[in-house]
């Protein structure tokens, strides 16, 4: 806690309330921006987990470095609002943060000496040589084929290469932008990274060691020219990132440098990204080594697949030679059609049938029958020191002497499936198509009988089995999450709490489909399919086929690592306000943060005046007709400019569209006020005065503090009070409207049925209240601005309506008809046309 | 629509704003390096910057400094993929416009510029 702010807080508490109010509400504004950007940025990130399109990992981590300054700054705010207040906050939030950029971090690779090895040390080092280097090293000293000589300049090099040129955050900057679907863009980004490999310096404790090995050859009579190829770790593993790489051949000493760096920038070609992250690999995982070996000037060269369909052959019954004049490349590139030889499986492989080259105008092949038997040996015996199939590089030079350059496992098996929603055949469904429209919060299809909910209110009652129809989507619904078969929402975003949640159960989703509430008949059976945002009356067959799972992502070392990461980031465990666990020490994620900031930011601003109107020196009086005493205090854009200076305002220059809506319904021509009774609070006159103060005194007046888009109003009547405040913008999932409602001067019993008609009627205007004694407590929340003006304007009659019935109400009879009658006439304020 | 100056250590990632914000109609410098962009905004009036905190000699904020010393009237957007408190105060006391967090959506970047331009000379 900072103690200066404190002290500045109580200040300004004593001496200047009005500035203080003004700062609170501020830090209330920060607070809904802060809001909104952490869900958006948790949305993103659980987007990612469901695999909705694939990214690097450094956008991961940048993500997770925008939630965690979002979230930071929207602790912040509420601590401004009320410093001292929220003890242990920030430290749940120090520890929640702390473990999740332990999940989120990569280990910097390492970037120390060895630089270079020769290929014979490889196939001991396998991090050191990475895939290509290791195992070729490997199988040339296992079988005692023949492979050209050569050096290996080491991971670690690499590593060290980015530190010493600082281009890791450059990179992953640029790699935080690669979006797999926008090409375009990736090429653009690609030129960039390989522009900032291509423009480094080799560092100085590189160099020479390379030149150090490149004189211990030349000593030996080996002076180029030089092949140089990647030999990323994990490549040739899992993925074999065939053909992702660079090679650069016919390389002469002094052009080795610059090899190097064109071989390390072929890391982020745009294939090579692409491929990389379609396996889930992050760019510091597969850090690049690179083979530096002697160019044989080959006369032919080719692959081998150890295990082949062939042309019309059984499947993996024969080896197949591929082979071209010259070198490889061409070959590896797809650019040519080679000439084929194919062999049986056999110890003593027989050459079974020959396709000539396609170039090949004689169309003979060029190969010896006796090298292809002996390529194919080669094979068999690889394929039974690797246990696998493999595919094998070779080349032959002018003598005829054969070398093997290069052998990896020879992928058969199963592609990556590419992650996406999934589409679903459209059939013909007869079944009455009961609604059509919103937007998928979390995708599958659904059976049930609807069971229509206000919101969060009584979902204890909810069955089993159901369908669930609600106006909003409250983060409640996940404390009945597995009785649920879908849930369709007339309000509510992606971004809301229990979106995400829906996302992590596999639960269906529509979300703003408007008047589900009004079209979807409770009881009946439906059958929700939320890809497609529609709703069918029965049962769908063809749907039933297709129950939503969770999406089960890949098991890529990417998903294994979000999930870790995710697990301090989206789960909501912090459901009920009302449960003593609603505490910073309950939060197990930042969502659980995210949520209870933004509950106690609105209790906050509830309770933003004291009860003896403190900080309203600067307030403006409403000059009304009516006979109440209200004083008007503007924050921001409250008040037209028109208006001019002065104590008093009169209420047609008020701008602020809650306080217009508001009064609209405190003066309706309905609502009858007692001209000789002026509405202040007896009850504080009674008190403070024994009626010796000023009558307008405005301690004892209503006030309403508003913006343009705010209004927290206290009204005063007699001898009870109401306090409403209310926020009303463009996005639907910031807007609320809190109401509370005490005392009065008749007996109890009377309060009490007063109390019994506003519930009745808020909760008829969707409206979740919970009442205590004469206390009642009302709340509207997430819905758009046109629906919280007409309530607020129902609010406003409802006030002035029920200013005196403590008094006149005898009867929960007369209670119910009252109720009726008020329902009947104003209609048009609930009705969401 | 305005002059708008774009610093970033990265090329690419300077003239994808540029891009991006010529589309608005906006004209748009790009540089990298900061005593080309000082000696632009000498030379020209420079409505709106922005800047990526992490440049190639100077930091941001210390860019903003000499920014606000050559040209007040200058609204300078901060643009962080690493944001911290200390840097984000900093900013606020040179007299930062806005200071935005990495990754930032195409459409938020286009408000903070516009109303950037309207709030006119700080």
């Amino acid at each position: 806690m900072n103690l200066s702010r404190l002290f500045k807080y109580r200040i300004l508490k004593v001496f200047a309330p009005g500035k203080l109010l003004r700062q609170k509400y501020e830090a209330f504004k920060e607070l809904l921006r802060h809001d909104k950007r952490s869900l958006e940025l948790i949305t993103d990130l659980e987007g990612l987990l469901q695999g909705e399109r694939l990214v690097d990992w450094a956008r991961v981590e940048s993500l997770v470095r925008a939630l965690r300054w979002s979230v930071g700054r929207l602790i912040d705010s509420l601590i401004s609002m009320h410093p001292a207040a929220y003890a242990n906050l920030e430290e749940r939030f120090r520890q929640l943060e702390s473990s999740l950029v332990k999940s989120v971090t990569l280990p910097p690779g390492y970037a120390g000496p060895p630089y270079t090895i020769t290929l014979a040390e490889a196939a001991r080092a396998p991090e050191l040589a990475g895939g290509k280097a290791h195992t070729l090293s490997r199988l040339l000293k296992e079988t005692g084929l023949p492979g050209p000589r050569g050096l290996v300049i080491t991971t670690s090099a690499f590593h060290h290469f980015l530190e010493h040129n600082d281009l890791r955050h450059r990179l992953n900057e640029l790699l935080a932008q690669v979006q797999l679907d926008d090409w375009e863009r990736l090429a653009e980004l690609s030129r960039e990274m390989i522009a900032l490999v291509q423009n480094a310096g080799i560092p100085p404790a590189v160099g020479p060691e390379i030149a150090q090995r490149l004189e211990d050859f030349r000593e030996q009579g080996l002076e180029g020219p030089w092949a140089l190829r990647s030999s990323a770790w994990r490549e040739d593993g899992e993925a074999s990132f065939a053909g992702q790489y660079a090679s650069v051949l016919k390389v002469a000493t002094p052009e080795v440098w610059e090899a190097y760096k064109q071989v390390l920038a072929s890391k982020y070609s745009p294939p090579a990204v692409a491929y990389r992250i379609r396996h889930g690999l992050a760019d510091q995982e597969t850090p690049m080594a690179v083979l530096l070996m002697e160019m044989i000037e080959a006369a032919m060269s080719g692959v081998v697949y150890t295990r082949s369909a062939g042309a019309g052959e059984p499947p993996e019954a024969c080896v197949e030679v591929f082979a071209l004049t010259g070198v490889g490349q061409r070959l590896m590139d797809g650019r040519s059609i080679p000439e084929v030889h194919y062999l049986s499986r056999e110890e003593s492989p027989r050459l079974l049938r020959s396709l000539a080259a396609a170039s090949d105008q004689g169309g003979r092949a060029r190969l010896a029958p006796e090298t292809a038997v002996r390529l194919a040996r080669w094979g068999m015996r690889l394929e039974e020191l690797a246990g696998r199939p493999q595919d094998i590089e070779w080349c032959q030079d002018k003598q005829g002497n054969l070398y093997l350059l290069q052998s990896r496992p020879l992928n058969t098996g199963t592609l990556l499936r590419e992650t996406g929603e999934m589409e679903i055949e459209s059939r013909e469904i007869a079944n009455p198509l009961l609604l059509e429209g919103g937007v998928t919060a979390s995708p599958g299809q659904g059976m049930g009988q609807v069971c229509l909910v206000q919101g969060e209110e009584n979902l204890a009652k909810v069955p089993e089995g159901v369908v669930l129809v609600s106006p909003i989507l409250p983060p409640a619904f996940a404390g009945i999450i597995q009785h649920l078969r879908a849930v369709v929402a007339d309000c509510g975003s992606r971004a809301s709490h229990f979106a995400m949640v829906a996302r992590e159960y596999g639960l269906p989703v529509i979300v703003g489909a408007r008047k589900a509430t009004k079209l979807l008949p409770p009881g009946r059976a439906v059958t929700v399919d939320a890809n497609h945002c529609r709703v069918y009356l029965g049962e769908v067959e063809s749907l039933q086929g297709q129950p939503h799972r969770p999406h089960a992502a890949p098991a890529t070392p990417f998903f294994t690592r979000l999930q870790r990461v995710m697990e301090f980031v989206s789960p909501l465990y912090l459901t009920d306000p009302a449960s003593p666990a609603f505490a910073p020490p309950g939060c197990r994620s930042l969502h659980d943060l995210v949520r209870f900031v933004h509950e106690k930011g609105m209790v906050e601003m509830f309770s933003l005046v004291g009860r003896h109107g403190r900080g309203l020196g600067r307030a403006r009086r409403l000059d009304t007709d009516l006979p109440l005493v209200m004083y008007v205090l503007d924050l921001e854009n409250g008040i037209s400019l028109e208006a001019g200076p002065g104590k008093d305002v009169q209420p047609q220059f008020i701008t602020s569209g809650p306080m217009r809506a508001c009064w609209q319904g405190l003066s309706h021509p309905d609502v009858y006020w007692d001209k000789s009774l002026l509405h202040i609070d007896w009850e504080e006159l009674d008190r403070v005065s024994a009626g010796l103060i000023n009558l307008r005194s405005a301690a004892l007046a209503s006030y309403a503090i508003i913006s343009r888009d705010y209004l927290h109003l206290v009204l005063r009547f007699g001898y009870h009070f109401a306090v409403l405040d209310t926020l009303c913008r463009e996005d639907p999932e910031a807007n609320y409207i809190t109401f509370r409602f005490k005392g009065g001067g008749g007996s109890f019993e009377n309060r009490l049925l007063r109390i019994r008609l506003i519930q009745i009627i808020l909760e008829w205007a969707g409206f979740v209240v919970h009442t205590r004694g004469d206390l009642l407590e009302a709340r509207f929340q997430r819905r758009e601005a046109s629906r919280i003006l007409s309530r607020l304007t129902l609010l406003g009659l409802l006030q002035g309506k029920t200013r005196l019935l403590d008094m006149a109400l005898t009867s929960p009879e007369q209670v119910y008809q009252m109720a009726e009658a008020f329902k009947e006439r104003y209609q048009e304020y609930v009705s969401e046309a | 629509m305005g002059h708008i100056l774009v610093l970033d250590d990265i090329a690419d990632a300077g003239l994808m704003l540029k891009r991006l914000l010529e589309r608005q109609g906006h004209q748009v410098t790009v540089f990298t390096e900061e005593e080309e962009a000082l000696a632009h905004i000498r030379a020209h009036p420079v409505e709106v910057a922005i800047l990526d905190i992490r440049l190639k000699k100077m930091s941001g904020v210390e860019m903003l400094e000499e920014i606000k010393k050559i040209s007040p009237s200058t609204r300078v957007i901060m643009l962080t993929g690493y944001p911290t408190l200390e840097t984000a105060r900093r900013a606020q006391q040179l007299g930062a416009f806005d200071y935005c967090i990495k990754p930032i959506e195409k459409e938020e970047l286009e408000e903070k510029v516009a109303s950037a331009l309207k709030a006119g000379p700080t």
